[in-house]
């Protein structure tokens, strides 16, 4: 700072000197950040972000709630329940803690996929990739070490699940594994364990990985739209500074997200199950929590019993390890879903199988699942998602044009494009993104709709076939065809209602041809 | 005989934006008051509290939406200023009429 800017701050107001003095010291007018392009103030772009303000809201209740909570077997039931009725807001923040617990394993999930989809693995963000699926890990990790620590006869017993598969695993990562979390074996090293891995192993890798990856991020800048920036107007190309507009719009997704979290508290509070011991828990089925539900349930296949245990979270492993290691496999140059048919098919398998496993698991608890059944419901929906999108890309997305490399994000490349962009009115550009969005997620609804009617149907079929012929089997079986009916109805008017702009399907299909004529 | 100050009813949301940034700073301070007032042991303190809060948090929200749209001169929705509005009020109604 200059010495007439100095006096400048000198003669201010108190207000401007004080602004002054911080703004010296700590630099809060230098840029440090690189400005975010317009396109990115959409919540999209800031899952990841909102995942963080979910750890935020983590940190701050779960330090208070450390106060009062003890790490024994003798003791842990006892604060966790003193906490709940002694505590100012106690209820309050178990709750909070708990549902935003779920909402980061949530957020960390979506912000995956969403990279998946628009291949943000990429050149030259493959090591973000992978530290943030590292983030992703740990975050299950928060889950799965939390959940033992109320010492409740739910959480305890889930535990054991938990650990009892990673004894499963090959010996050197068991072993691992089990010094670990387990440490001799007694209850009390496994809580204190458990309890230092979530309060502060964890807290302390996923901030180092945190700070490598908001490095990374500042580095490349936010990754451009996956279909290219040719077709955005002048307006979304241009930039926006990090402070007040992004700032801003961060603290407003934070604050919609934190009000959101306050309405599910008073809506759905959570009750303390009952104290864990070998008594009360051979009452209770053992069942991982919702987000492991669907790694369990392929463990519940009758098939990977006993020895092929092993088989099963080797092809549980084989899927997370892909997914850690994907920018190395999806190597292609274009990011546009339209070139990656197989990956987009694939994804949307996974997400299929992870939403039906999920729902599968909390209907059949502790019950084993045929093998028969098995196939049956999951190929079922595989082949349903991938025949959707077979006949999306062929009948859909054949004629639009394959636009979206791989873009840097930086602000010359977006500069750059923008002397290229051809004129578009952006009133009609933003009606049209609307009514894009609107047709995207009324497909995604009727996608998931139809996924699990599918599924129903099949999970009947399989019943006749194990059990024979029954009036509830009948009904489930019908419930799941009109369903289906119902879904088939609502797409072909979405369709018809899709082609009515451009026209592609009418002059595919020869049914709507002759209702063309006709109409004619 | 028209007031010195006084808003037309045809304003737009971009004309009165300002005072209504204001008009949500009052609702955030009364609701921070009211936060204080709650008997944080009964469940129904709780529930206030949460409310009051949520409250806070979406005052807060629309303030910075508005302020962001205005100085970058953007259009306001409508439809999210009065949804934001509406669950303020929703808000103050359910913990006002909750016993005490």
């Amino acid at each position: 700072m200059t010495g007439q800017e100095s006096s400048k701050g000198k003669t201010g107001g108190i207000a401007e000197r004080l602004v002054g003095f911080f703004d010296d010291r700590l630099g809060l007018n230098y840029e440090m950040l690189r400005p975010a392009p317009q396109y990115s103030i959409n919540p999209f772009y800031w899952l990841g972000a909102l995942a963080v303000v979910a750890f935020i809201i983590q940190g701050v209740t779960g330090v208070m709630m450390m106060l009062y909570y003890t790490p024994t077997p003798t003791q842990a039931y006892a604060s966790t329940q003193y906490i709940f009725q002694n505590v100012s807001y106690g209820t309050f923040l178990e709750t909070v803690h708990l549902y935003t617990a779920y909402a980061m394993i949530m957020l960390a999930f979506l912000h995956m996929m969403r990279g998946y989809f628009v291949s943000v693995h990429k050149r030259p963000r493959e090591i973000m990739w992978i530290v943030g699926m590292m983030m992703g890990f740990i975050t299950l990790g928060f889950g799965f070490t939390g959940y033992l620590l109320p010492w409740t006869v739910v959480s305890k017993s889930a535990t054991d699940v938990g650990i009892g598969m990673m004894s499963a695993l090959p010996p050197p990562i068991a072993n691992f594994l089990n010094f670990l979390v387990t440490g001799s074996g007694a209850d009390s090293a496994v809580i204190l364990r458990f309890y230092d891995l979530h309060v502060v192993v964890l807290p302390a890798a996923l901030l180092l990985l945190l700070a490598l990856k908001m490095y990374i991020l500042e580095t490349h800048g936010v990754a451009d739209p996956a279909r290219g920036v040719e077709s955005l107007t002048e307006k979304k190309k241009g930039l926006v500074p990090i402070f007040p507009d992004v700032t801003f719009y961060l603290l407003e997704l934070a604050a919609l997200f934190g009000s959101a979290m306050m309405l599910i508290s008073i809506a759905f509070p959570i009750n303390l199950p009952p104290e864990y011991s070998p008594l009360v828990a051979s009452q209770y089925v053992s069942q991982p929590d919702w987000y492991f539900l669907w790694i369990y349930q392929v463990l519940k296949i009758h098939i990977f019993e006993g020895p092929g245990l092993n088989i099963a979270l080797g092809l549980v492993s084989v899927v997370f390890v892909a997914l850690t290691v994907l920018p190395f496999i999806d190597r292609g140059k274009s990011r546009s879903f339209l070139v990656r048919k197989w990956f987009v098919t694939l994804g949307a398998i996974f997400v299929a199988e992870v939403l039906v496993l999920t729902v599968w698991g909390l209907e059949t608890p502790g019950k084993i699942i045929p093998n028969e059944q098995a196939v049956l419901v999951l190929g079922g929906t595989a082949l349903l998602v991938a025949l959707f999108s077979a006949g999306t890309y062929r009948m859909v997305f054949r004629r639009l044009p394959k636009t979206g490399s791989m873009g840097t994000g930086s602000p010359s490349v977006t500069v750059r494009a923008a002397g290229a962009a051809p004129a578009v009115d952006p009133a009609m550009t933003s009606s049209l993104k609307k009514a894009g969005l609107w047709t995207s997620g009324i497909f995604v609804l009727l996608l998931g709709a139809g996924v699990f009617c599918i599924s129903g149907a099949f999970s009947a079929m399989a019943k006749v076939i194990e059990g024979g012929l029954s009036a509830g089997a009948l009904v489930s079986f019908g419930e799941s065809m009109a369903g289906l009916a119902l879904v088939a109805l609502a797409s072909s008017y979405l369709l018809y209602r899709l082609d009515l702009g451009s026209g592609m399907i009418r002059r595919k299909v020869r049914a709507f041809e002759f209702g063309w004529r006709w109409k004619e | 005989m028209k007031r010195r100050g006084s808003i037309p009813w045809s304003a737009t949301i971009e004309e009165i934006g300002e005072r209504l940034i204001a008009l949500l700073l009052v609702v955030e301070a009364i609701s921070v008051v009211l936060l204080w007032t709650l008997n944080s042991y009964t469940s129904q303190g709780q529930t206030a509290f949460a409310l009051y809060l949520g409250v806070d948090f979406i005052s807060f929200a629309m303030m910075s939406y508005l302020y962001r749209n205005l100085e970058n001169e953007e259009p306001i929705s409508r439809l999210l200023v009065i949804a934001g509005c509406l669950f303020i009020a929703a808000c103050f109604f359910v913990g006002f009429a909750l016993p005490s």
